[in-house]
């Protein structure tokens, strides 16, 4: 029974850091946000969560003949134009027959295909329409409300706004009917990963995946695939080295860079921290800072880990330089008894007693009762008084930043340390320069959402660039993953556009519609400075802290500082405790 | 866990008006199930009683009918996580939008959590698990709450056929069976509540089969019966048509705040219609639907009650303390309904238990993962799965 409880608190964890390092990487400052305009009930799509088709015929359900249903309209027939055999000739038809739900006729064996099963159960727009484009997303679903997720409300602002009534979809060929957007989410949960993929791939065939996973899920997927099916997979967050790197025929691009691109975030932070550290602490000069740099055997942890080691400076020298003031630790995610391995760790650590607590690592860092808490709760024990250490928080933590929150809290009201935020800061992802997208962005998603998550611009701005890549890519009716990577490529230089909704859509149409032509497009995130050979958006990291907004409670301050990788220096204000910067 | 400590099972829910099930102690000798039922024989023992235990460890109790020797129908309400609270459906068949979010599913519930018995009591042991579940995930309970579950062991039971390519027609008689109580409060005890049926009911309404076909006041693939039928515990029962004893619906909601109330509408989800997901659920066992019997010259309207495609139905557990006494006029005790052909024995169906390629037989641990997730994430909702309670306060 232990052992039981301790396996699926290790896959809960797994999944905590998964949706860490999904849902919350993007951190824009929206302080400044017009008020809300109010919110209607979430969950609406574009063209209708259950399509419903044209088609007015053939009310007897079950399979037709290869000679074809009677239900076929005109131009559902000219889509089936190729159909010699087969159980299905429309999309309308296997919508009707599967009761009304989402399914598509597979053009390769006109076979009928239910878009949602048990690893995707979520699918939006006019699957019945048979110009309908399909491709695959993931999320981190709520069991209960699938539905109501941020990752899901973001997707479906640009989906409606695309594919909605105003748009319609992307322009047809010549003069022909627009190609409405059909989105099939799947969970990107550990145990669903897997057959999600094959269901996209395999069953619906889709020539795209929004993929929302990790790394090591996207490499694999990638790998499994890529001689049977040629899908384009466009990763709204960050992704690893060996994912970035590794030849891809240009099919994996990302939008939040890799974790060397923090790195030198980290760097300039700790040599904040030290400043800080050695004056309120009154260390001589011949005093040694003594740092801990934590991180996990995750793909992306340990990628982020090895890219940050081998860029800290303190004492004037290198990580490694620096000997025994220097303790990299490596926690196992795996480990069936999480309680214990957590426990030794963070007596090893306060055994070290470090100054400063680097994490390179997911939510078994800073999750409820992770290693943050249990050093803190562990130093006071220390047989050699010191006070307690300054953090730095990763990426993946400023994803769930709650469980530190109430540290400090509980700090407050229950210990002697009356200012415990100073003794944190944390790395994120910088917004765009000018967040004037952004913010609009998120007044559109009030309007979807009840209660939104703001900071997953990161989420819109992948079907946008999806959608445009698949227009420049080709019109032809079945679309490639080879084609929509070429039409990516259309995107990242020319004329200037921003992302959002009509009337700002169809300029980029006609503009993309000359062959030749390339386009910039201008993102919530900011310019497209994607790598053109790796695919991959490299991103500024920024720095986030906590204030009190009361005597006993902090709140989260994001995007204070942005790390300006030219000059190789910090810009903004920094606003949570003094001495720290400039 | 004990068999003591309770069920409350869900059935259909009301749109109007809901109350909440109390868990409390098992006094399921003392229920009788459906309203103004009667005992179901033996021909009947098709019709297995679902238990799903939840994580919290509360449970949730239906019924469901054996269509293949490894697979079962039901509701889908009855294998999915349901956001409880009252909720109103529209004659389209979509969820009125309403603040408690009531009446929306989910994802499964884990496969392996859902256990089946047969008729015969006390219960024991169960027969089978889930092994996957196959449904076209509805986001509500309003449409489509229809749902199959591949078990992991062939059950030697009777299977029920399934009415398929024409649908129930107004006014056809049929006969609900299940598992159910005849209060809404009633509580269950899964090891002994019998199984019940309601013979002479009527098919007051066929919605269309597709939304398309334009709105009426019956729902898309839905079966409407007026008056008291079914109660709680009797969701995912089987609408039986008389004639042929063939499956027409899935019991899924009742509109009305008391089972027993002389007005009260019950809605079933009607199974013709579902012929993509049919085909589906049945390639994913590796078995055929039984076909519909073709009722005998002068027999319409008289026969059926319930599967008469029993592998053995002679042979088959008596679900009804002190006897059989049949779920047929003048056939208490006999088997004689069973129809023509022949339906298939389980051992010779050539259904597979194997496990296919999905992943909806997820183990708990998917929930649980997801749901810490949900925890963590900030955003949406940041609800449990909800407890048998629960599930009764949305359904009634």
């Amino acid at each position: 029974m232990l052992a039981k409880r301790r396996a699926l608190r290790a896959t809960l964890l797994l999944a905590l850091g998964l949706s860490g390092a999904a849902g919350c990487l993007v951190v824009s400052p929206l302080d400044d946000l017009p008020a809300s305009v109010g919110g209607s009930a979430g969950g609406t799509s574009a063209g209708g969560r259950n399509a419903s088709g044209t088609n007015t015929g053939g009310t007897a359900p079950g399979k037709t003949s290869s000679g074809g249903s009677a239900a076929a309209d005109a131009s559902e027939g000219a889509q089936a134009g190729s159909a010699g055999s087969g159980e299905c000739l429309t999309n309308a038809e296997c919508v009707r027959r599967g009761a009304d739900d989402p399914y598509r006729c597979r053009p390769s064996d006109h076979t009928c295909v239910a878009l949602k099963n048990g690893a995707c159960p979520l699918a939006y727009g006019d699957a019945a329409d048979p110009n309908a484009i399909y491709f695959g997303a993931f999320a981190t679903l709520n069991p209960v409300a699938p539905e109501d997720n941020s990752i899901v409300w973001s997707h479906l602002l640009a989906l409606n706004e695309l594919s909605g009534d105003a748009v319609g979809g992307l322009p047809g060929d010549g003069v022909g009917p627009r190609r409405p957007l059909v989105m099939i989410v799947c969970n990107n949960a550990n145990d669903v990963v897997e057959p999600g993929l094959a269901h996209l791939a395999e069953d619906v065939e889709v020539p795209a995946i929004i993929a929302t996973l990790k790394p090591g899920d996207l490499r694999r997927g990638f790998e499994k695939y890529r001689a049977a099916h040629d899908i384009f997979y466009l990763s709204p967050v960050s992704v690893t080295s060996t994912v970035a790197t590794e030849p891809d025929d240009n099919l994996i691009w990302a939008l939040l860079g890799q974790p060397s691109d923090f790195a030198p975030t980290y760097t300039a932070l700790l040599k904040l921290a030290e400043k800080r550290l050695r004056a309120d602490r009154h260390m001589q000069t011949g005093d040694q800072l003594k740092v801990a740099l934590v991180t996990t055997k995750d793909a992306f942890d340990s990628d982020l880990a090895t890219a940050v080691g081998q860029v800290l400076v303190f004492n004037g020298m290198s990580a490694d330089g620096n000997g025994a003031n220097y303790f990299p630790v490596t926690l196992d995610g795996s480990d069936p008894d999480q309680e214990t391995m957590l426990a030794t760790t963070a007596q090893e650590i306060v055994d070290f007693g470090p100054d400063v607590v680097v994490s390179a690592a997911s939510e078994l860092f800073s999750m409820d009762g992770g290693l943050l808490h249990s050093i803190d709760t562990t130093w006071p024990g220390r047989e050699v008084e010191k006070p307690l250490p300054f953090y730095i928080l990763s990426p993946y933590n400023a994803g769930n930043l709650n469980p530190a929150i109430q540290l400090m809290n509980d700090a407050i009201a229950f210990t002697n340390e009356t200012d415990p935020e100073q003794r944190f800061v944390g790395v994120s992802v910088a917004g765009a320069r000018d967040n004037t997208l952004q913010n609009q962005y998120a007044l559109r998603l009030r309007t979807l959402a009840k209660k939104p998550y703001f900071d997953t611009a990161n989420y819109y701005d992948a079907i946008y660039f999806l959608a445009y890549a698949m227009y420049a890519g080709g019109t032809q009716a079945e679309l490639s993953g080879s084609s929509i990577a070429s039409g990516m490529q259309r995107l990242l230089s020319g004329m200037s556009y921003d992302i959002g909704p009509s009337p700002a859509i169809e300029p980029i149409f006609d503009a993309l519609k000359a062959p030749a032509t390339t386009v910039h497009i201008a993102s919530t995130l900011g310019p497209p400075d994607f790598d053109p050979k790796t695919g991959v958006r490299p991103v500024d990291g920024s720095v986030l802290c906590f204030q009190k907004v009361d005597p006993t409670t902090v709140q989260p301050r994001t995007d204070v500082l942005r790390y300006d990788r030219d000059q190789a220096t910090f810009t903004g204000t920094f606003p949570c405790f003094d001495n720290f910067f400039p | 866990m004990t068999g003591k400590k309770l069920v409350a099972s869900v059935l259909g829910l009301c749109a109007l008006s809901c109350s909440a099930v109390e868990p409390g102690e098992a006094s399921g000798s003392q229920a009788e199930a459906i309203i103004a039922g009667e005992p179901s024989g033996a021909e009947q023992d098709g019709v297995v009683l679902l238990r799903a235990v939840l994580e919290d460890k509360s449970e949730l109790l239906c019924t469901a009918s054996l269509v293949g020797p490894n697979l079962i129908m039901t509701a889908r309400h009855c294998v999915a996580y349901l956001t409880d609270g009252p909720f109103s459906c529209s004659p389209s068949g979509e969820l009125i939008d309403n603040p408690s979010g009531g009446g929306r599913l989910g994802l499964d519930l884990p496969a392996a959590s859902l256990e089946i018995y047969a008729g015969k009591t006390p219960r024991k042991s169960p027969l089978a698990h889930g092994l996957q579940i196959i449904s076209t995930f509805p986001p509500t309970i309003c449409e489509n709450d229809l749902a199959f579950v591949v078990l992991d062991t062939a059950l030697d039971l009777p299977l029920l056929p399934l009415r398929l390519g024409r649908p129930a027609q107004p006014q056809e008689l049929a006969v609900l069976v299940g598992y159910g109580t005849s209060e809404n409060a009633q509580l269950i005890n899964y090891k002994t509540q019998a199984r019940q049926q309601k013979r002479g009911l009527e098919v007051a309404g066929v919605g269309p089969d597709s939304i398309d076909d334009g709105v009426t006041t019956v729902p898309p693939r839905t079966l409407v019966v007026d008056g008291p039928s079914g109660c709680i515990g009797d969701s995912g029962g089987p609408l039986l048509a008389e004639s042929s004893g063939a499956v027409l619906g899935i019991y899924s909601l009742q509109r009305g705040s008391l089972c027993a109330a002389p007005h009260v509408r019950s809605q079933l989800v009607h199974v013709p219609p579902f012929q993509a997901l049919i085909d589906q659920a049945f390639a994913a066992a590796g078995c055929e639907p039984v076909p519909e019997p073709k009722p005998e010259a002068g027999e319409a309207g008289g026969a059926g009650g319930a599967g008469g495609a029993t592998n053995d139905a002679g042979a088959s557990e008596s679900s009804t303390p002190g006897g059989a006494t049949g779920g047929l006029p003048g056939a208490a005790g006999e088997t004689a309904t069973e129809p023509e052909p022949k339906p298939k024995a389980a051992k010779s169906s050539g259904c597979s238990v194997s496990s296919p390629r999905r992943s909806a037989d997820a183990a708990p641990s998917l929930l649980l993962l997801a749901l810490g997730a949900i925890a963590r994430r900030g955003s949406g909702r940041r609800r449990r799965p909800p407890s048998t309670a629960q599930r009764g306060s949305a359904n009634g």
